[in-house]
């Protein structure tokens, strides 16, 4: 039972990381919009430098809103700490890059966000880092496509957007049979839907924008770490078992056991790259995060109210969410994710592509644009905008026809949701 | 550093810089289900301000080979025979929790 000594979820979201300012007395987690922090003394400021006190120096590699924040999603996710980046794919980049260099390779669900495989596909691979892209569920295809050269494995909790649930205890415990860590983006679940370190993954990055912001006010990204992870006997991590030229022979595994990665990726990788997050940003994804709960609740309750009612409508094809029998993905979801599946799905309207065009410029309540897990309920054609880089056969990979619509269900009445839904379906009917 | 202290393999983090016996040293020991690591900093300032730092994983504990060793006694004693491996006769001690009474236990034997 949570308690005083070990806090419940709800509690966490509230106060893990924060205490009131000791010097002002200030309840709210305040924005330290400073870009430096005085040292009292030469020697303090040596003593910093060299990681021999703990403190701030500059806010590109950390600040103090950004800790209270970087505390809350470590404690939220059960992991030992975690670092704050200008976006989500800030995150992804600095755990591929803290882990993986030239020559290195990836093994990665092919149901991914477009921009993670457009990260993956196209850019690292002019970095010298490969990909090879396995169907989530096919368990021998992600063994098979490991390499000696291979760093990290990775997907997506509920992969974008067919929400394919990837199996973590089965693909945790191939990459670890191979000395290799799972990275998992868990963006569409959030630590309340899924907690994925407790299901065997060892390093977990949000896309913050979306559920944990709450608010479609922010961009931002947040990468945990489990801790669980043995990188001091790996023998594919020199970058953190090796004494690091970059900082006077550091050997990071040495320097902390079960934090070796982040102390990495902090002291390379935002220190050199920079990808950091504002500290507004900071305190604005906190406040989202302090209602989170009640949020995701609504969220999940809401996306419920509306697949029974667009998998019941005759205009629809299909309906892509977990929770329904027919998803292949339906008995790990009930597995893995007995909350819910989240507020993000797709479904597929009958008719030509201009009906389905019809559709989307008609809804009134559902807003046209790129983004989810806002607390106002989006829609978009993932063909011709988040995945439009992706070829066909790509596309079909990623579960994902021309005539896919996908919805992010906000907070409104899921009555007034359905209503809008109903009007647009009926334009696209007359649209035919 | 690697050592070998009762016949198993030990390890002791240094502070961020090789040991060398002829300074000033400072042991710190940590507690029980902890490992060297809650004494990085400590240890950093003190490697980097003119002392020789070892901070030990006691037997068993993350990087020092098993089996934990079970009483405060015995691991004074296998603490003692850490210094001796490493060349220290004379050290200041530092514990936490569970090791602070493998410090006084140790101080008490080799006073």
């Amino acid at each position: 039972m949570p308690g005083p000594s070990d806090p419940g979820f709800d509690t966490l979201a509230l106060h893990a990381g924060a205490a009131p300012d000791p010097a002002t007395g200030a309840r709210a987690v305040p924005i330290h919009l400073s870009t430096s922090f005085v040292f009292e003394s030469s020697e303090h400021a040596a003593s910093l430098f060299n990681l021999e006190r703990s403190g701030h120096v500059y806010s590109r590699i950390s600040n103090p809103t950004n800790a209270v924040l970087e505390e809350r999603i470590a404690a939220l996710e059960g992991g030992v700490g975690a670092i704050a980046t200008a976006s989500g794919q800030a995150a992804l980049h600095l755990a591929i890059a803290t882990l993986a260099g030239a020559g290195s390779h990836i093994v990665a669900s092919s149901a991914l966000y477009g921009g993670s495989h457009n990260l993956l596909h196209y850019t690292l691979a002019r970095f010298g880092i490969a990909t090879t892209f396995v169907k989530p569920g096919d368990i021998d295809g992600w063994r098979e496509a490991i390499r000696p050269e291979t760093r990290l494995l990775f997907g997506e909790t509920l992969g974008n957007p067919g929400l394919d649930v990837l199996d973590i205890p089965t693909v945790s415990a191939v990459a670890h049979e191979a000395g290799l860590p799972l990275l998992v983006d868990s963006t569409f679940t959030t630590p309340w839907l899924m907690k994925p370190f407790e299901h065997g993954a060892d390093l977990i990055y949000h896309s913050a924008t979306k559920f944990l912001g709450g608010h479609g006010t922010v961009i931002g990204g947040l990468l945990v770490d489990g801790g669980a992870f043995d990188w001091g006997r790996a023998a594919r991590f020199p970058e953190l078992n090796q004494p690091y030229a970059g900082f006077h022979g550091m050997v990071f595994s040495e320097e902390s056991t079960d934090g070796a990665f982040l102390l990495r990726a902090r002291r390379e990788g935002l220190r050199d790259f920079g990808a950091c997050m504002s500290p507004h940003t900071a305190w604005l994804i906190l406040q989202g995060i302090e209602t989170l709960p009640l949020r995701m609740a609504r969220h999940v309750e809401n996306t419920r109210k509306v697949v029974a009612f667009l998998a019941a409508h005759a205009m629809v094809a299909g309906v892509g969410y977990p929770e329904l029998p027919e998803h292949p993905s339906h008995a790990l979801a009930s597995k893995l994710l007995p909350r819910g599946c989240g507020a993000v799905f797709s479904f597929a309207l009958k008719g030509s592509r201009r009906q389905g065009q019809a559709f989307i410029e008609a809804l009134k309540i559902f807003s046209h644009l790129a983004n989810v897990g806002d607390c106002r309920s989006l829609v978009i054609h993932p063909a011709s905008t988040t995945h439009f880089r992706m070829d066909d056969a790509a596309l079909a990979d990623a579960g994902i026809t021309p005539g896919t619509i996908r919805l992010s269900i906000g907070l409104e009445d899921a009555d007034d949701l359905i209503d809008d839904l109903k009007r647009a379906i009926k334009v696209a009917e007359k649209a035919a | 550093m690697k050592l070998t202290v009762q016949g198993r393999e030990a390890y002791a983090y240094t502070g961020g810089k090789p040991f060398d016996p002829a300074l000033p040293c400072v042991v710190f020991i940590h507690g029980a289900m902890c490992d060297h690591s809650v004494w990085t900093l400590l240890a950093r300032w003190f490697a980097h301000h003119g002392h020789g730092v070892l901070a030990p994983d006691l037997p068993g504990h993350m990087r020092s080979a098993g089996p934990a060793l079970a009483s405060v006694e015995a691991m004074a004693d296998w603490l003692l025979a850490l210094l001796d491996e490493a060349g220290v006769a004379r050290a200041a001690l530092v514990g936490h929790s569970m090791g602070s009474l493998v410090a006084l236990a140790a101080a008490a034997r080799a006073p």
